[in-house]
């Protein structure tokens, strides 16, 4: 064996597989994806600290820990070119079948999604990364009378799954009939700019004796990049339909669907394995057959060639003559030294390099190694570099968050006065009564308070949707294995984790993608720490509040650094975990690299749009609801006659006379708002005042009764009565009863927090409907006097809502992916039992400090 | 009660309905799900 190994490699160094080992299921798994002995594989560059390393294979980019490269042996590239074995023509004969029910399968990121989007007009959503599609999709297209269902599935290497979403395509594919969504047919989608690592999963589907059409994507990159595939000599070859579509014009998508009605299945394999392996798979296939043993739609030979690799197990089939035969074959097998799995994936890799060979002249294939992918390899010369690529990345995220601050501010401040001046127009002229006060205070102050952060949404999802377009997440993943791995998680945690920025819900299924279970677990557990969209509009507001003077640039990077706050968070609890409940070895890492691409800015846009549209929808329901019944808590009971009179009494006036004077407060706020000079404007207020015969003490005093009955009333509601008795609760994070009433809404949806604020601050306050909810906040004081909103209690409140775990829905399907209630109780427990005390640490902390 | 107050109590009675008719189904759909949480990768859950 080669001392040589891929992890030893110079980077730049290119050299020929001479035998792959390793653990069983990685050394398939590097196998299947095209790392066999004979291939050339150059090694490309090193992430940070030496580790993971990028290599070329084939004719793609993968990106694999070294623990895994060292069981990839390797020896110095000669000038001859590897043997490979001539392919057969393959006989096949066209099926008169009834199509009802298709499934597109293919390698991951190679333009399923988009296939099934143009097949069935639907939009879901495409990206440049592998592991997109986490889950089975159904959509419908019309052939003549006919409805003929589209599978969309998640893309695998192999049929042999390594991770929960690949198990869902093989599950389907082997399912035993059509009520457990077995198809009829499938549609092989191929990658025409890496055609033999794709046609790996070919040789594997026609085992299943379904028809089969191939429709080759990326045609056109292809053709580019000078690899023009013979479509003509592969049909023959493969002996099934192959078409070329392009996704993005729709081209040959209609020459894919007529071609399904005349779908052939592969008459048989055209490649042989050794003897060795023949023999026993000859043996176990007499068994089956005469033991009629039911193959659920298999040959009894791929049957018997399955259980000898262990890829199906033995007690499916109870039946004691085959048990027996396998384990003496096994038996055999293991005395002759013989990796069956190695045999099997050689013998077809084989048989695809020879298709390879004759569908691709040599002349072509050399070419396109020269011209592979230009483009991408500049750019990854700087975006991936070990020291450069951590720069970028970080430049690239802090850009992101300054834009969310810069871009929306000016717009917010549109949608502010828009919905200030939508109120007033709509409900400004009715009379005084609880219904205006509900319009006004309840659904304009309450669900307009959220609306004003759609911008905030759009922006930051038009920039997470960009770097997912693009191509630059996988790399993203393979900057950040080194540093997830020091923490217990994995490179392929980090697109679950980026796209919880969006919603911790799509984050905790994308892990699906991982093939290890205690890192998925892992990444689930800690998904929910990332700052999800929610959590933006409580950020926004209590920077704004508190941080209002300090310029976007800084506001962007205290928001950034709240997001750092979830991701510190993040891998102390991965840490901990991993040293504990979830301890084991450290699992593989292997991941495709896709070349870079222009952003699709119709789909862009569609996520956007999508995000903004489920933001308002979510303001226009729960939000909506939950502020009419704040509302509500807040202003019943109303305060006694008796006791508004005491109050103005005991402050040395009556009622009525507080009740003249408060507009005219209004009418003072009015000119001291104008833009005349400061002797204009004294001059204006006194005569003002001598008009009024009164005094500016007079009206002073009239709003300070008139704060004290909105004080007293709100701590009558209901609403003040639940808030402070939960005060005892809180007060360690310095928090009042409103607040309190805020984080009990918050459990609703984090953004009812704002929500609850505008209303708790448009009932509660006299002047409310001349003062944002920023200007309100900033003047409102504790009992003391002391403004409630400082610093301390500002950023344990921030700190609060970026630890705690307040989504039901997310604790749902926390327990749907882990399939127990075990881990959602803990991370509701634990990620509330650490913000209360993270919160109380920095505000009792600060307190002191300030 | 004025026409007023009665207008109130059904816009308020509404939304608490529709906060318990919303958390009611969410238990619902939750125990029925099977392998996906909302069928989009975007959701509004």
């Amino acid at each position: 064996m080669s001392a040589l190994t891929l992890a030893t490699l110079k980077m730049g160094q290119t050299a020929r597989i001479s035998s792959v080992d390793g653990p069983a299921h990685v050394k398939r798994r590097l196998m299947e994806i095209g790392l066999i002995p004979g291939v050339e594989v150059t090694a490309i560059r090193q992430a940070l600290l030496g580790d993971p390393i990028e290599v070329q294979v084939m004719h793609y980019h993968l990106t694999l820990r070294k623990s895994q490269a060292a069981f990839v042996h390797v020896e110095e590239t000669s000038d001859e070119p590897a043997a490979a074995t001539e392919a057969q023509a393959i006989a096949s004969h066209a099926l008169d079948a009834q199509i009802e029910r298709v499934a597109l399968v293919g390698n991951p990121n190679c333009g399923k999604t988009s296939l099934f989007n143009r097949l069935t007009g639907l939009r879901q959503k495409v990206g440049n990364y592998p592991g997109v599609t986490i889950e089975r999709r159904s959509g419908f297209f019309k052939h003549g009378e006919k409805d003929i269902e589209i599978l969309d599935l998640p893309g695998t290497y192999s049929l042999n799954p390594s991770s929960p979403d690949e198990r869902i395509t093989t599950q389907i594919l082997n399912a035993k009939n059509k009520q457990t969504a077995k198809p009829d047919a499938l549609i092989l989608v191929v990658d025409a700019c890496n055609l033999a690592r794709n046609l790996y999963l070919y040789t594997q589907c026609i085992d299943l004796g379904l028809p089969i059409v191939v429709a080759l994507t990326m045609f056109d990159i292809a053709e580019k990049e000078g690899i023009q595939a013979d479509i003509k000599e592969l049909e023959c070859l493969l002996g099934v339909p192959v078409v070329a579509v392009n996704n993005h014009s729709g081209e040959g998508v209609e020459a894919l669907k007529e071609k399904l009605f005349s779908v052939r299945i592969p008459k048989d394999r055209s490649w042989e394995y050794p003897e060795s392996i023949q023999e026993p798979c000859k043996r176990l296939g007499e068994i089956i057959r005469e033991n009629k043993i039911d193959c659920h739609g298999l040959k009894a030979d791929v049957l018997a060639e399955r259980l000898l690799c262990g890829a199906k197990p033995i007690s499916e089939y109870a039946n004691q003559p085959l048990i027996s035969q396998l384990e003496q074959e096994q038996q055999e097998l293991k005395q002759q030294e013989l990796d069956i799995n190695e045999e099997i994936i050689r013998a077809r890799y084989a048989w695809i390099t020879a298709v390879c060979n004759h569908v691709l002249p040599e002349s072509m294939r050399q070419s396109a190694r020269q011209n592979l992918d230009k483009f991408s390899l500049k750019l990854d010369s700087l975006l991936v570099h070990k020291f450069f690529g951590l720069i970028a990345f970080n430049i690239i995220m802090a850009s992101v968050f300054i834009a969310v601050f810069i871009i929306a501010d000016p717009i917010m401040g549109m949608f502010e006065d828009g919905i200030a001046g939508f109120g007033d127009a709509l409900f400004g002229g009715m009379s005084d009564g609880p219904l205006k006060d509900l319009l006004l205070n309840g659904v304009i102050a309450g669900v307009g308070g959220v609306v004003v952060f759609v911008p905030q949404i759009a922006i930051l999802s038009l920039f997470l949707a960009l770097l997912e377009d693009s191509g630059y997440l996988a790399r993203a993943s393979f900057l950040m294995d080194r540093l997830l791995s020091s923490v217990g998680l994995h490179g392929k945690s980090f697109i679950p984790l980026l796209t919880s920025h969006a919603c911790a819900i799509p984050g905790i299924m994308a892990a699906r993608s991982i093939e290890d279970r205690r890192d998925r677990l892992a990444t689930i557990l800690v998904a929910p720490f990332m700052a999800c969209g929610a959590r933006l509009p409580v950020y926004a507001l209590l920077i704004a509040v508190i941080f209002h003077d300090v310029g976007p640039v800084m506001q962007g990077l205290i928001l950034l650094s709240l997001y750092v706050l979830g991701v510190v968070a993040a891998a102390f609890t991965a840490f901990l975990a991993k040293k504990t409940a979830l301890k084991g070895p450290s699992p593989a890492f292997i991941m495709e690299f896709p070349s870079y691409r222009m952003p699709q800015w119709m789909q862009v846009a569609r996520i956007v749009g999508r995000n903004s549209w489920l933001f308002c929808k979510k303001a226009g329901t729960i939000i909506l609801a939950f502020s009419i019944c704040l509302w509500a808590m807040l202003y019943y009971p109303r305060l006694d006659q008796s006791e508004i009179d005491r109050i103005a009494s005991d402050n040395g006036m009556s009622t009525e006379q507080v009740e003249t004077l408060l507009p005219l407060s209004e009418d003072i706020a009015g000119i001291e708002e104008s833009e005349a000079s400061e002797d204009d404007k004294e001059q204006q207020i006194k005569t003002f005042l001598t008009e009024q015969k009164t005094t500016l003490a007079a009206i002073e005093k009239a709003t300070a009764i008139d704060q004290e009955w909105a004080g007293a009333q709100s701590r009558q509601s209901i609403a003040g009565t639940a808030g402070h008795m939960l005060e005892p609760i809180i007060a360690p994070m310095g928090y009042d009863w409103k607040i309190g009433v805020g984080l009990i809404g918050a459990f609703a949806a984090r953004e009812v927090f704002v929500a609850t604020m505008g209303t708790v601050y448009s009932v509660g306050e006299a002047e409310a409907e001349d003062e944002s909810l920023h200007e309100a906040m900033k003047n409102d004081k504790r009992s003391d006097g002391k403004p409630l909103w400082d610093i301390p209690v500002a950023i344990s409140v921030l700190v609060f809502f970026a630890i705690a775990m307040q989504c039901i829905s997310t604790l749902a399907v926390v327990k749907q992916e882990t399939g127990t209630w075990r881990w959602p109780v803990f991370q509701l427990l634990y990620m509330n039992g650490l913000a209360y005390i993270l919160a109380t640490l920095v505000y009792q902390i600060g307190s002191r400090i300030s | 009660m004025t026409g007023e107050e009665i207008i109130v109590t059904v816009i308020v009675l509404a939304a608490a309905s529709s906060l318990v008719w919303r958390f009611v189904g969410f238990c619902r759909s939750n125990k029925q799900s099977d392998d996906k949480a909302c069928g989009n990768n975007d959701c509004d859950c």
